[in-house]
């Protein structure tokens, strides 16, 4: 259609913006990738591919990279099954849906360098408040931030505490601009609650839902400042996030090429599951991309 | 039947918004309490509450200037980040060619980086623009980064109205801009609601680039509250009070947006 | 002068900072980065009203954050920092890389107007790299063994001269309610605690070529006997630190482990601490346990006077300021430290003169902080059994050859 024109107009304004700010950050951290720049040194080398095949022959690059896929998984998982949970309850509820949807929103408000403070205080050994609360019992619970199993648990509990909230504003929000009539046909037609979830409600959420799984995959791999503040990637390496190993490379070891190298890759990795994401999606219904 | 089921539904949302909301009215304890109590084993609900750690914070430290801060970086997010974010997104759902998705796909990318890569970089643009402790350096990195998310989450809201409205709405003597102004922006209201509501908390609660781009000047709560993360007890409890302070700007929002959310969906009829 | 420094920088663009230096500097105010706790507020009020006409605007923050803008000013030449505090490592790292003034001039000129002879040499040494000093210290802080004196006694026990008695002190004293001891592994933090064990234990870090040394058989059996310290530890002791220990005693969750000087003060305030006057400390097992001094240095970058900067520093450290933060911090200057009424004053005072006298300052080495947190992650996944002892020692010490390496140490 001719109409491609003015549709550019609209998004001019935005992609100006972007590029003026962003694309000297953005290009010098993927130029320095190629590059061997200590911070402490005055020298920089041009290094290849070296900074990359480097990062890929290491061990350590595999175990946070799994660590990431298992935590990103679990969690994003976790929140989306809780938040589409929490956005119907809203829904289908009549009463109080303000009060509990704003109160129920109030984790994600947290500012995050506080947040992972607040959680730090419930999950501490012995005087965090679930431990404290048990003992009070006599009952003497696991250790939640130094046994690798728990602390990947109280990790993805952590992420799923404030990133939930977002999932059911959004898909709330989504659920009211739904055509009710649609509801209403069906429902009078005989369909179960199930029935009208799954072959209407979600059906019609899809592109919502791919929204919200994309940005929470992308946010959770860059997941930072939670689990530096609860386990900063401990015991040993049980939580160790590949951005908390860039931000060891980077901003202690100072290697600032290395990092924009693994900055890079983990760039691409994203993009693969998000374009793989996009793609299943798409496969199932033309409208969702 | 239905009132049995209503009331079964109010009593579980209840129950697990209490136990959501549990750490923050843990903090919130911790923030009136002092350190011997807020720590005890097994935990003490009954103490004397003290305001001594508010007080100190708000008043003696000077957090309220730090808050207008935060707010006038947040709201200067708002109004330019939602506009430019809400126009590409129309452009983007209304375009049918195939360089939209790569456009769209490609601006995800920015986000896709980590973000402490970009510190570096924009510490050295803003040191050479002598933009360092000022206002516009940090509305303009937060309308940037935020852009991606503002736009990918409008264009969501845009995707849901029918495009036969706007052909409609052409075919009565629009032009596309007043198609877009009079008729498709009123529908997806809820969503400009929400994409603000986030814009706002991104860039109130950023702490990274506020560390690096804001001094003394423009320092942003995070960053203060951030400034009292240890090495004394006592700071923990002023964090706390700087945590429960820092929320009620974001809450009061949300509940102004939450009322918007509602109108939104009366007016959301048109789409029938 | 600054600007052939700054031209070498291209890399960065530097010679983007340039238009930053202009005449205005001087009337802007003097800038601190510095880390936060209550004796650096108190000093950072003291820079605030030590000179007439000049501002300092302090922005304290904890040690990571202020690290990272401190390394941020330095690598971008920015002169948007004045005055700095750092610690030993830091120190280390900073003056290597010329990113800090040398005080060694200063310090002569200003000897008499700030009676500087009056400050402890081995203060003056945790802050000296390559012979030249580029930090006025402000305090020289200690690990300390701490202990419940009331459970000593009523065990009858006293406290340890050796590491294997503090691993059966802490299994006799285990209990769930009360661990036996307190350990801090959270590995973004110097790991001063493991060396107390490592320098009486083990063989040290290093040996005088940098090559490391803490894998070696003594080296093994020092980390196997923390291991086996650990199981009496309180839960959760690899993301732990100082704060957390602080609790865990002032909670009475813990009844022995190491503690710094400056968290003495805190476990005698009823209002932190539920074993007022229940602590004691004495000099840890074998001694040698880690010292750590901090002060304050001037940055290379700074467009403004550097006598002034000094001038302030200085005045923040005279002795009656020293005296004002003494329950907060061991002073450096031997008039407010060896005061008897002082001494006296604080409970704690006496056990911290005699650790003072036997600690070790950590390892020299610029890049302690980078290797030191390569070992540690390693020696964590000993003691919490993700691998064997001497797999994680050797692992870690490849690791922290080859990072040397990179920096480019065993050339010859």
């Amino acid at each position: 259609m001719g109409e491609s024109g003015p549709m550019w107009l609209f998004m001019a304004p935005s992609v100006l913006v972007i590029a003026l700010v962003l694309f000297y950050p953005f290009f010098s951290a993927v130029y320095y990738s190629f590059f061997n720049y200590y911070l402490g040194s005055q020298a920089i080398t041009f290094a290849g591919l070296d900074n990359y095949t480097n990062l890929l022959s290491e061990e350590r690059f595999w175990i946070t990279l799994g660590n990431t896929f298992f935590i990103v998984g679990a969690s994003v998982a976790l929140q989306l099954v809780l938040g589409l949970a929490l956005a119907l309850a809203l829904y289908a509820c009549t009463r109080g849906v303000r009060l509990i949807s704003l109160l129920n929103f109030l984790p994600h408000v947290v500012t995050p360098v506080v947040g992972g403070i607040f959680l730090k205080w419930m999950f501490v050994g012995r005087w965090g408040l679930i431990d404290a609360t048990l003992i009070g019992f006599n009952i003497f619970p696991p250790d939640w931030l130094g046994d690798p199993g728990w602390a990947k648990f109280t990790v993805i509990m952590a992420d799923t505490w404030k990133f939930m909230p977002f999932l059911m504003l959004v898909l709330y929000a989504g659920l009211q601009a739904f055509d009710t009539a649609l509801l209403e046909a069906a429902r009078i037609d005989g369909a179960s609650p199930w029935q009208l979830l799954w072959y209407i409600i979600l059906p019609m959420m899809k592109p919502l839902i791919l929204f919200v799984v994309a940005i929470r995959t992308m946010d959770a791999f860059r997941f930072f400042d939670l689990i530096y503040v609860l386990t900063n990637g401990g015991p040993g390496t049980a939580t160790e996030t590949i951005t908390l190993y860039t931000y060891q490379i980077g901003f202690r070891l100072l290697e600032v090429g290395r990092a924009s190298a693994l900055g890079v890759l983990t760039l691409i990795v994203v993009a693969i599951m998000v374009a793989a994401l996009i793609w299943f999606m798409q496969r199932r219904g033309r409208e969702a991309f | 039947m239905k009132p049995r089921y209503q009331a079964t539904l109010l009593v579980l949302l209840s129950l697990f918004t209490f136990i959501n909301l549990v750490p923050i009215l843990w903090g919130l304890l911790i923030s009136i309490k002092q350190p011997a109590d807020a720590f005890s084993i097994p935990p003490t609900l009954i103490f004397e509450p003290t305001l001594l750690f508010h007080w100190e914070v708000w008043v003696e430290r000077g957090f309220f200037s730090f808050l207008i801060n935060s707010l006038i970086v947040a709201g200067g997010t708002i109004c330019i980040s939602v506009p430019l974010g809400t126009l590409a997104a129309y452009g983007l759902a209304r375009t049918k060619t195939k360089h939209a998705s790569t456009l769209l796909f490609s601006l995800l990318a920015i986000r896709m980086l980590p973000q402490i890569l970009l510190a570096i970089p924009f510490f050295v643009m803003a040191r050479y623009l002598s933009l360092i402790d000022t206002y516009l350096m940090m509305i303009l990195a937060m309308v940037a980064i935020n852009q991606p998310f503002t736009i990918w989450l409008m264009r969501s809201f845009f995707v849901d109205v029918p495009v036969e409205l706007d052909e409609a709405a052409m075919i009565d003597g629009c032009n596309r801009w007043l198609a877009f102004w009079h008729v498709v922006l009123p529908t997806v209201r809820p969503g400009l609601a929400v994409t603000s509501l986030f814009s706002m908390l991104l860039a109130y609660n950023e702490f990274l680039f506020a560390l690096i781009l804001t001094g003394s000047r423009t320092k942003t709560l995070p960053v203060a509250i951030a400034e009292y993360g240890g090495e004394d007890i006592n700071y923990w409890s002023i964090s706390a009070a700087g945590a429960i302070g820092i929320m009620l700007p974001p809450v009061i929002f949300t509940i102004l947006v939450q009322r918007h959310l509602i109108r939104g969906l009366t007016f959301g009829a048109v789409k029938g | 002068m600054a600007k052939t420094k700054i031209g070498r920088r291209a890399a960065l663009g530097t010679a983007l900072a340039l238009p930053a230096l202009n005449v205005r500097a001087q009337s802007e105010p003097v800038t601190l980065i510095s880390h936060r706790y209550p004796a650096l507020e108190w000093y950072a009020d003291k820079m605030k009203s030590a000179l007439p006409g000049v501002t300092v605007d302090a922005r304290l923050m904890p040690s990571g954050d202020a690290g990272q803008l401190q390394r941020l000013q330095f690598s971008a030449a920015s002169p948007g920092m004045d005055i700095l505090w750092l610690n030993g490592s830091l120190m280390a790292f900073y003056a290597k890389n010329g990113w800090i003034e040398p005080l060694d001039d200063l310090i002569a000129k200003f000897k008499d107007e700030y009676k500087l002879g009056d400050i402890n040499p081995t203060s003056l040494k945790g802050l000296s790299y390559d012979g030249k000093i580029y930090g006025l210290p402000l305090t020289t802080n200690t690990l300390m063994y701490a202990y419940r004196e009331d459970v000593f006694a009523e065990r009858k026990l006293q406290p340890p001269t050796t590491w294997e008695q503090q691993v059966e002190i802490a299994k006799q004293l285990h209990s769930p309610r009360r661990s036996g001891t307190t350990l801090s592994l959270k590995w973004d933090m110097p790991p001063y605690e493991l060396s107390s064990v490592l320098n009486t234990v083990g063989d040290g870090w290093f040996d005088k070529d940098w090559r490391p040394i803490f894998q070696t058989e003594k080296g093994q059996k020092a980390i196997d006997l923390y291991k086996r310290l650990s199981a009496f530890a309180v839960p959760g002791f690899t993301s732990q630190a100082n704060d957390e220990n602080t609790v865990n005693f002032a909670q009475d969750v813990a009844a022995t482990g190491q503690q710094w000087a400056t968290r003495c003060a805190t476990m005698d305030n009823p209002q932190r601490s539920k074993v007022v006057g229940k602590m004691q400390w004495a000099v840890p097992p074998g001694g040698r346990q880690a010292l750590s001094t901090d002060g304050y240095a001037i940055s290379k970058f700074s467009a403004k006077n550097k006598e002034m900067l000094f001038r302030i520093l200085a005045k923040a450290l005279d002795e009656e300021s020293q005296r004002g933060a003494a329950d907060l911090a061991t002073p450096t200057r031997r008039a407010v430290l060896n005061d008897p009424a002082i001494q006296a004053k604080f409970r704690w005072y006496p056990a911290v003169s005699k650790c003072l006298e036997v600690g070790e300052p950590l390892p020299a080495l610029a890049e302690f902080n980078e290797a030191g947190e390569l070992a540690c992650k390693r020696i964590v996944q000993a003691i919490i059994g993700q691998m064997p002892v001497k797999e994680a020692l050797t692992t870690g010490a490849a690791e922290v050859t080859e990072l040397l390496t990179r920096r480019g140490y065993y050339k010859g």
